[in-house]
């Protein structure tokens, strides 16, 4: 009897501080959103939690910021860089849109590495007029619209040039595709592949597009091997495609085919999930080689190394973003705003970097995605070891 | 005095429907209104657990994925251009979602607790799966759900969900009050209990199944609708663990538990990013919540209704006046019989077996019209498992006859509604309920609160406004027979209703006995172990002894008889 | 097609192993264990945590054993404290929560990424063209040694009689003076200890995700409710088969798409045969 009298009466005290609390939030909110103007903020959402995650492109960027502020910031301005968690759900990631563009009233989105909050917000960018700018986008939403720029190739271009680079560089005839059931990817994939069949006069000898994410690909990777396939090329997360290559290599299957794939398979986890499985796969990288020698690398391993931030290809493809945003609204006259901002990069001259291997261009068009070149590697002995030297273009 | 308070009550709902979206669309911020939008959504899935387990105590951990049955029907609808508009698609979404609320509904009918958990969660796992497999029609080439034009902004859509949600909230609020809501509470403190009414079980799951399925599907089209998509993530199988534990720490079976509830959503994870904490750690502290609150045995907002009703109940039982005095006869339903005529109750050949013990073997039993029968004998002679077969809980074999019906292929709901009603010796009366509601879900016909509360004070059970979790046993007791007068049976099978009182009130239980077939117009067939009790009201009696009958026919005669002496009183009693 | 259902009896046979610790679970604390393969996902990954480290797999996993039974004790606590007599549906409220607890905890704890979970035993043998993998020879063996071991315990030791009257009426138990508190908490540390055994052993052949793999708890319950919770032999028997079905409906087209389904089709069949004549609630 007494234990429901004293939880209710607590609870009904938490409820009134939590009530008073969000009064005082709310109010106090509107008070900094006329921030200081030395400071320049900008948003960045990203699937940090969630299902399937990808949070590694914002620390890059972040790590980018911090060293900015700490040798001068942009025109003398320090950047506050806000990373906003979607949690890999349609909700959060419209509310987090909301909190960036309303609340913390962002000059531009930069390198917001999400599973799905471009088709989600772009109307909300469009309304607000503000760019999301130099991302690392998944769903087609990102390369569709007036107000998104990725920085990346995305996964339907991806699987293009892979599938491109089966036939036009390694001279197999029996390519296969075999790719899991991801939400909304579907139809992006579908296109690639008729872009590609179109630009190659190829078609594929086995198409499985509805593989389980979660579940065991076995029964599906030995159809590829009956249907006699040289090379297969699938696409997904980093986890799952070590699972795949895992059970490639349980059924003997690494020695016959080579397996092709993207981006997200070049990262050490991706490597120490599949151990050995790994070994002679085709490896897709968007930007250039981060394990690879070359000296345009320097300023990024110098970066982050002092923000403590390890090296690798999404990491890098934050890193790439932010230099692009800093880099273009320096060159601003006058004081930087959203409105600023947008101009600026509706204007830009296309901006070339070692980094990547097209220039970055966001321009007045209706939909974005210069990048289109990638560098290959292969995996030897548990290590990244780069194929190309120079950059594959489709 | 009702009336009055219950006029006060409206017009706050109302104050406080037309207030909150005021408030919120012009006191807060952007931001925070486009936050806001999350809260009714979430409060009327916490509806939807409120109404399946709250009320009906069927354990759900699925209901985000109506949810997504919801979403993905608009979805399609959108793209498909079904005729109707939005307002008609959104009624649309949330029937579709009803089928299967029906389908995981069966199981229900035959599992309980663990077993219909562990069912739903293989549902929810399934939708998860089939989520990924068919994409959000519209996702694949960017057709997105409009919002309908007179709620576009974030402000404008919040207050759509508001007017949904208060819509909803009123319908499954007149519901619960009503015989199918009150229902749901006996389904979950006693199936055998409710059945017994002459409510019936199935229909009373399957109703609380495909209202939880609707609700929920609503919310979840009206999630699709915000953002224009929607993605498997958000009703995922973790969701709907979240939003179990949210709406059983609140209670959400109660409306305002339900809007607590999507508060709570909103405001916890949001206070804890403002601390900088990661807003996820929200479900960790609704899951340590939800073990308080189920260790203390009370939802937040149970207690606060119980709180409020105690306090009503002092406050009137200044005004109540004393029970009327009994007077007027209680009609019962077709025919009144007289007091000669045909037998109420006639077993033929009676017989139980459960494995390979008999329990009742050959039992031959005759009810006269207007009188009270007796039952008596040894523990496990076999007179609990009678009243079980007549009442329909145990298969027999031979007849059983009831006013002259067969009851062989009738359920227990179809006995019970046929005019056998009986009490139990284990209570199962709803601790939840109000007197009054127990009394008007019994008697399954329209019946006035005079006349309840004359039946009620005329056996001596609690007043109407009592909740039933506030009263003693014995009372309980008495207002189960209390309950089975209401409901104007032709036969009233009591199981030992004496136990456990006093000498005082054992006689008058029997005074109160003898009178109820003249009152009433019914039979009563009684089981007691209370020689003074049974002396005093039964005018025949019969006696089992290992399933057989060993004496029956007057009570003097049967009471003073060798066989009857030696198997059961023992020879120092002597009947007055 | 014969391929494809000797390829499922992989993930087959860790259902059954799952089965398996569910009856055990089931049958020494009268709970449904809803979180069992949550708690052993959580010893798993703790265990690849140290190894990331560079501590050997051996010490990892024993580490992870353990700390998989602490997990499972504190529960034991709270179900000893506070609903050793509680109704069934409150006792699976609290599993539930329990079970959300784990999942909201994983991310905070684990991050997302992907993990590296060896395998105990390497390579394998061929048959009819497929690979079979030691490891499923590992997770049969153990599988049925755990079943021996249940049985041997439950009917002839005065442990297993001490649980059988635990499970079924707590407070005489604990009137006859029996201290059942240590009971019920020794017995969730054992649950524990053995669910992060079975998920060492299954998590390989899995996606290294905590959702995918904290979820092999649903075609475990499918395949436990085959042996009525009860018969370790015909909930092993039937994992396999779960497995072995979910391997050919995966091949064929037009139903591949459903093949999520599978545990519930199997469960509702199973319970609505086996619970057919039960109309009424037992406690009721």
């Amino acid at each position: 009897m007494r234990n429901w009298r004293r939880a209710s009466a607590l609870s009904a005290a938490l409820l009134s501080m939590l009530l008073l609390a969000t009064g005082a939030m709310a109010r106090s909110n509107s008070a900094s959103a006329s921030a200081s103007a030395s400071v320049i903020t900008i948003g960045n959402i990203s699937s940090v939690t969630g299902q399937n995650v990808l949070p590694d492109g914002s620390e890059g960027a972040n790590a980018y910021f911090n060293y900015l502020n700490a040798h001068g910031g942009i025109n003398g301005h320090k950047v506050k860089f806000v990373i906003a968690d979607d949690q890999g759900n349609a909700q959060d990631a419209a509310q987090a849109a909301s909190r960036l563009v309303n609340q913390d009233n962002v000059v531009g989105l930069v390198a917001s590495d999400s599973i799905l909050e471009c088709s989600i917000n772009t109307s909300l960018y469009s309304k607000a007029k503000v760019l999301d700018i130099a991302d690392q986008g998944v769903d087609s939403g990102c390369f569709d619209s007036a107000n998104i720029g990725p920085v990346n190739t995305g996964p339907f271009t991806a699987l293009q040039v892979n599938l491109t680079y089966a036939v036009k560089v390694l001279h197999y005839s029996k390519v296969c595709v075999l790719i899991p059931d991801l939400p909304g990817i579907q139809a992006g994939d579908a296109k690639a592949i008729v872009a590609w069949t179109k630009a190659t006069g190829k078609k594929l000898a086995l198409s499985l597009q509805d593989l389980s994410l979660t579940g065991d690909p076995t029964a599906s990777l030995l159809r590829a091997k009956s249907a006699g396939c040289q090379a297969v090329a699938s696409n997904g997360p980093a986890a799952y495609l070590a699972a795949f290559i895992k059970a490639a290599a349980a059924q003997n299957l690494t020695k016959s085919i080579k397996f092709l794939f993207p981006t997200t398979a070049y990262d050490p986890s991706f490597l120490s999930a599949a151990g050995s499985a790994a070994d002679g796969a085709i490896i897709n990288s968007e930007f250039l080689p981060y394990t690879s020698t070359s000296s345009a690398l320097t300023q990024a391993e110098k970066v982050f190394k002092a923000e403590k931030v390890p090296l690798g290809s999404q990491y890098l493809g934050g890193y790439i973003g932010a230099e692009i945003f800093a880099k273009v609204v320096s060159g601003i006259k006058g004081t930087i705003t959203r409105a600023s901002v947008t101009n600026a990069f509706r204007h830009m001259k296309p901006y070339s970097t070692p980094l990547m291997g097209d220039a970055y261009v966001f321009g007045p068009g209706k939909s974005h995605n210069p990048n289109r070149s990638s560098k290959f590697l292969t995996v030897k002995n548990g290590k990244f070891v780069q194929l190309s030297t120079s950059w594959f273009h489709i | 005095m009702k009336r009055a308070s219950a006029l006060r009550r409206l017009v706050s709902c109302l104050a406080l429907a037309v207030a909150v979206p005021l408030l919120v669309v012009h006191t807060l911020p952007a931001y925070w209104v486009t936050l806001s939008i999350a809260a009714p959504i979430s409060a009327m899935v916490a509806l939807s657990v409120g109404v399946i387990t709250g009320r009906t105590g069927q354990i759900t951990l699925c209901q985000y994925s109506f949810a997504a049955v919801g979403a993905w029907s608009i979805g399609w609808m959108n793209v498909h251009h079904v005729p109707g508009g939005f307002y008609v698609w959104l009624i649309l979404a949330g029937l579709c979602a009803v089928p299967l609320g029906l389908l995981v509904a069966l199981p229900a009918l035959r599992l309980r607790g663990a077993l219909l958990a562990a069912v739903t969660l293989a549902f929810a796992t399934a939708v998860d799966g089939l989520l990924s497999e068919y994409a959000f029609p519209g996702s694949n080439n960017l057709q997105l759900l409009a919002r309908p034009s007179a709620f576009t902004s974030d402000a404008g859509f919040f207050v759509l969900c508001w007017i949904v949600f208060v819509v909803i909230a009123a319908a499954v609020w007149f519901l619960q009050r009503s015989s199918v809501g009150l229902a749901w509470r006996a389904v979950a403190n006693s199936e055998r209990g409710t059945a017994a009414l002459g409510r019936s079980v199935a229909s009373a799951k399957f109703t609380a199944f495909a209202v939880g399925a609707f609700v929920a599907a609503i919310a979840g089209a009206l999630l699709a609708d915000q953002v224009g998509t929607a993605d498997p993530q958000s009703f995922a199988t973790e969701q709907s663990l979240a939003i179990f534990a949210v709406a059983v720490m609140f209670g959400a079976g109660n409306i305002d538990g339900a809007a607590l509830s999507g508060v709570a959503g909103v405001l916890v994870p949001e206070l804890l990013r403002r601390i900088g904490l990661p807003d996820d750690l929200a479900n960790v502290l609704f899951a340590l919540g939800v073990v308080q609150v189920l260790a203390s045995g009370r939802s937040v907002s149970d207690g606060w209704h119980i709180a409020a009703h105690r306090r009503g109940r002092r406050a009137r039982a200044a005004a109540v006046a004393t029970a009327p005095p009994p007077s007027e006869q209680v009609a019962p339903r077709g025919a009144r019989p007289t007091a000669s005529g045909a037998p109420v109750l006639t077993v033929h050949g009676l017989r139980v077996q459960f494995g390979s013990v008999v329990a009742l073997d050959g039992v031959e039993l005759e009810v006269a019209p207007l009188s009270v029968h007796g039952l008596i004998g040894p523990n496990g002679a076999g007179k609990s498992t009678m009243v079980d077969s007549i009442s329909g809980f145990v298969p027999h074999g031979g007849t059983i006859n009831v006013a002259g019906r067969d009851l062989a292929k009738m359920s227990v709901v179809g006995r019970a509604r046929a005019g056998v009603r009986r009490t139990f010796q284990q209570d199962r009366t709803p601790a939840e309920l109000t007197v009054a509601q127990y009394l008007r879900l019994a008697a399954g016909r329209r019946i006035s609160m005079h006349e309840m509360a004359e039946t009620a004070a005329f056996i001596g059970a609690p007043a109407p406004d009592e909740l039933i979790g506030d009263t003693d046993a014995g009372s309980r007791r008495l207002l189960e027979i209390a309950a089975a007068l209401c409901a104007a049976p032709r036969l009233l099978l009591l199981d030992e209703p004496a136990a456990g009182l006093s000498e005082q009130d054992s006689l008058r239980l029997a005074d109160r006995i003898k009178q109820i077939p003249e009152r009433f117009g019914c039979s009563i067939l009684l089981i007691e172990h209370d020689m003074t009790v049974v002396s005093a009201c039964c005018t025949q009696i019969t006696v089992l002894d290992f399933g057989k009958v060993i004496a029956h026919g007057p009570t003097e005669d049967v009471l003073a008889d060798e066989r009857v002496i030696e198997a059961y009183l023992g020879q120092e009693l002597s009947v007055a | 097609m014969a391929s494809a259902a000797i390829s499922g009896i992989g993930s087959g046979a860790a259902y059954a192993l799952l089965a398996v610790c569910l009856i055990v679970a089931y049958r020494t604390t009268g709970v449904l264990n809803l979180p069992a393969a949550a708690v052993g996902t959580w010893g798993t990954f703790l265990a690849t945590v140290l190894h990331d480290h560079g501590w050997p797999w051996i010490v990892c996993a024993a580490v992870g054993v353990i700390a998989a039974a602490l997990i499972a004790a504190a529960a034991g606590v709270v179900i000893a404290r506070w609903f050793l007599v509680a109704t069934v549906a409150r006792r699976t409220s609290v599993s539930v929560a329990m079970l959300l607890l784990l999942f909201a905890l994983s991310n905070r704890a684990f991050g997302d990424n992907a993990r590296n979970i060896p395998a105990l035993f390497n390579g394998g043998f061929t048959v009819a063209g497929v690979v079979v993998q030691w490891e499923t020879v590992a997770i049969l063996v153990v599988l049925i040694l755990i079943a021996a071991i249940l049985s041997l315990v439950m009917a002839r030791t005065r442990t297993g009689l001490v649980l059988r009257a635990l499970t079924d009426r707590p407070r005489t138990t604990e009137l006859l003076g029996i201290p059942i508190g240590g009971y019920v908490i020794g017995v969730w540390l054992l649950t524990g200890a053995l669910a992060a055994v079975a998920m060492l052993l299954v998590a390989p052949e899995f996606s290294s995700d905590f959702g995918v793999l904290a979820f092999l708890v649903v075609p475990a319950i499918a395949a436990a409710l085959c042996g009525s919770l009860r018969n370790v032999w015909l909930a092993a028997l039937a994992g396999v088969a779960i497995g072995v079905i979910e391997g050919v409906v995966s091949q064929i087209g037009s139903i591949s798409n459903w093949q999520p389904a599978i545990p519930l089709i199997v469960i509702m069949a199973v319970l609505l045969y086996t619970q057919r004549g039960q109309l009424w609630d037992e406690a009721r």
